[in-house]
């Protein structure tokens, strides 16, 4: 009885006949011992943070901000004048207001309709939900490099309605940000939708009876109780997904391979970072591009967070 | 622009055949990464450190059986293949870390572009070969062939090591069946007129293919458009307005044939390309194993015999010209604790008929001295072996140096802006995406740092505003 962890258990088992005290005293920080392991546990994490994560990020600022007259923002300038600069960051912009703006209404309908169903309906939708996203990367990729070649897709019948023949009729120019948000919806999609559910749970079931009763239907219990009390959670997913789209690298680098070139190497801001650097030994504007995309993610994630109220407590 | 064995093993196969390539590859780099086949060696120096495809294996396996003992460490990589940029990236990093124990002393490179960007500034990263190369070896590759590895100061950076350039191909009983007697056309507008003739009479046969993502090298480079011109240091002249481009477009644009006679699909179309029913068509050499008698049955290929080379047709301005799609480089670091041994070995590699002679699927010596033997080994392999064998050895001396060894890529620039409008059904003409081509080469030379000289004024309007 000498273990503090031992000695909180009175109260948890109090808590159910004590109700609001003991909700009170759960909350209460944990005795010596857990803590001592918690900031173990969050030391691991932070060391890794910092090596893997502030350290690069410190490096490409330093790389970014020397030039060779000397620090300045000439990086930022040379590189802001390249000619594929501007356009990198149109299809980037392109591909992610075509992908959000589908993941957000397709996960967050999908989830409230497989939150509807019975238990065991609905975990098996979720489970083949997820099971695209098994497949993530350099390997999904290749998938879809089958389903997008009319010869060899089990969806030819959409290619060839679009008198597509080729891999080159799928892979133009203007198709480009619509096959990369398909790909990028199938890999995350299904990740989204588990997190929405488990989100969905969370909501009060008093609160929902109390609206069927109120005459509230399915539709309106949907879009008026449920969607409201999970709308963080889809602000969370926009700010994730937001900046990991910016990032766009595998998916046009590997599409580009396979086709000789159909995805120019610098079609994303990230590739264009990656081909300055690795392809011409150009470091310092590389890194001024990457500093670029950490701002913007950034800027854009504070702008929702702060409009979509992500850090309000209610 | 790409490599002979790079297009032969990776693209000129199916969809699924090349992810088991891949597949095979990865495998394959995994299990050569440690056990790369060290010779046994009495020395203790430290062995040489040579890169090389996988296709050059049977090349290791013929200089191990010329120099048995030799103390070489062999590693497969894959090439520096077409938009990897393996060595770009090593060494740029090399260059900042330093230069580890593991790195090679000499490379063997498919791109033909390489070696000048990787042994100029920032890179500086190729020894200079001059000094250890005699100059008679030097003088007997084939035409103008060394200029890609001769940078713009003169210095040699590399030794090459197959030539691929483009000859008229000919299926010799069709063309036999539906001309007679008559010669083989000698000209771009020969070709066109016994399309029409075909288009009219015997539909569904072809005189040429322009689907694939790269054959800006037959169509430009061929016919002299001055595209990828170098002309001073980190200076290139693009000019889509030039004699030569319009005139080769408006030719195939105005034929009638785009899209029939002359087909847009690739020729190793993930569904099969009909080579049985090609009459002719202008392609590099490896064409002739790879595309037509590449041991399919028609519709997708040939029996062996049944296809001969002739030379390339004269460029529309009638000059004696040709393109290439490939050849590779042996390229030898400077950093190596070995010049001498490694300056050897790359010499021994290109030049010597041990090595140069391991097949016709191999690829042309570009190393004169070694093609008689090389092409007295057709056998009945083609349907006309000698004159088959002259139209080579002649395309390869005719490869024009008008188009330079640029650090970007023709074929993606191509890739990217016209293949998705030439295969479109109905397909787009050369001639309106003219621009878009060019201005993305325009492009890709500007982000390289380089000075983009042109009358075109698509070219040189700010952000392409005026093309």
């Amino acid at each position: 009885m000498t273990d503090p962890l031992v000695t909180v258990a009175p109260g948890e088992h109090a808590s159910a006949r004590r109700g609001r005290r003991s909700r009170w005293r759960r909350e209460r920080p944990p005795a010596g011992g857990s803590r001592t392991a918690g900031y173990f546990f969050v030391a691991l994490y932070v060391a890794m943070l910092l090596c893997l994560g502030v350290a690069p990020t410190v490096y490409a600022i330093s790389l970014a901000l020397r030039t060779s007259h000397g620090l300045g923002v000439g990086n930022f300038v040379d590189s802001y004048h390249l000619p594929e600069f501007m356009p990198a960051f149109k299809h980037v912009l392109l591909f992610e207001a075509i992908w959000l703006v589908s993941q957000s209404v397709l996960v967050v309908s999908l989830a409230l309709m497989v939150h509807n169903l019975s238990r065991r309906v609905s975990a098996t939708f979720r489970f083949i939900f997820y099971l695209p996203g098994a497949m993530a990367g350099a390997a999904s990729v290749v998938i879809w490099l089958f389903m997008f070649t009319p010869t060899t897709s089990p969806f030819a019948f959409i290619e060839h309605a679009l008198h597509y023949t080729l891999l080159a009729n799928t892979v133009t120019p203007a198709n480009l940000p619509v096959l990369f948000a398909i790909m990028a919806f199938w890999t995350g999609a299904g990740g989204w939708i588990v997190v929405m559910h488990g989100a969905l749970n969370n909501v009060p079931t008093e609160l929902i009876e109390a609206a069927e009763i109120d005459g509230s239907n399915v539709f309106q219990t949907a879009l008026r109780i449920k969607l409201p009390l999970i709308r963080k959670w889809v602000v969370y997913m926009l700010v994730l997904s937001f900046a990991s789209g910016t990032q766009l690298f595998v998916e046009p680098q590997i599409l580009g391979i396979a086709t000789g070139g159909e995805v120019p190497p610098q079609w994303s801001p990230n590739q264009l970072a990656y081909y300055l650097a690795f392809q011409l030994d150009r470091f310092n504007e590389a890194a001024a591009i990457s500093v670029d995309l950490l701002v913007f993610g950034l800027l854009v994630a504070v702008l929702i967070v702060w409009r979509g109220k992500l850090f309000e407590v209610q | 622009m790409k490599s002979f064995f790079n297009l032969k093993s990776w693209r000129g196969r199916s969809l699924r055949s090349r992810v088991a390539f891949a597949a095979v590859v990865v495998t394959g780099l995994a299990l050569a990464a440690p056990g790369a086949s060290t010779a046994t060696t009495m020395s203790s120096k430290k062995p040489l450190i040579v890169w090389i495809d996988t296709s050059r294996i049977p090349y290791e396996q013929a200089y191990m059986k010329a120099n048995p003992g030799a103390n070489i460490k062999w590693v497969i990589y894959n090439g520096n293949e077409n938009g990897t940029g393996v060595l770009q990236s090593k060494f740029a990093l090399w260059n900042r870390i330093g230069w580890p124990s593991v790195a090679p002393d000499v490379m063997f490179d498919s791109q033909n572009y390489d070696a000048v960007q990787l042994g100029t500034a920032p890179y500086n990263d190729l020894l200079s070969l001059s000094k250890y190369v005699p100059a008679s070896v030097l003088k007997g590759y084939a035409g103008h062939s060394m200029s890609a590895c001769t940078t713009p100061s003169g210095k040699i950076v590399c030794l090459r090591n197959d030539t691929a350039a483009d000859v008229l191909w000919v299926n010799q009983g069709l063309y036999t069946k539906f001309f007679g007697k008559a010669p083989v056309p000698t000209t771009w507008s020969g070709i066109v007129a016994d399309g029409q003739m075909l288009k009219k009479g015997h539909p569904g046969y072809t005189v040429g293919d322009i689907g694939d993502e790269f054959d800006d090298d037959f169509i430009y480079w061929g016919n002299g458009c001055p595209l990828d011109q170098v002309v001073g240091a980190n200076t290139v002249e693009i000019d889509p307005t030039n004699l030569a481009c319009t005139k080769i477009n408006n030719l195939l644009d105005n034929s009638g044939l785009e899209g029939n006679a002359i087909s847009t699909t690739y020729v190793f179309a993930a569904g099969g390309f009909p080579a049985a029913k090609v009459v002719m068509m202008v392609g590099p050499l490896w064409y002739g194993t790879a595309v037509f008698e590449n041991g399919k049955k028609a519709p997708d290929g040939v029996p062996n015999g049944t296809m001969a080379a002739y030379p390339p047709p004269l460029s529309v301005l009638g000059k004696p010209i040709t393109g290439a799609l490939g050849g590779g480089l042996w390229l030898v670091s400077s950093h190596s604790s070995q010049p001498a041994a490694a300056a050897a070995l790359a010499e021994f590699m290109s030049t010597s008929p041990k090595v140069q002679a391991v097949g016709v699927d191999a690829g042309l010596p570009d190393y004169t001295p070694d093609q008689a033997a090389y092409v007295g080994s057709f056998g009945s392999v083609f349907a006309n072996p000698v004159v088959s064998g002259k139209a080579w050895e002649t395309a390869a001396a005719e490869v024009w140096n008008g188009w330079g060894p640029t650090p970007w890529s023709t074929d993606a620039a191509w890739a990217s802006t016209v293949v998705p409008g030439v295969t479109a059904t109905p397909p787009s003409t050369l001639g309106k995406q003219m621009n878009s081509f060019a201005l993305a080469l325009a492009n890709d030379a500007r982000l390289a740092g380089w000075t983009v000289k042109s009358t075109s004024k698509c070219i040189n309007s700010f952000g392409g505003s005026g093309c």
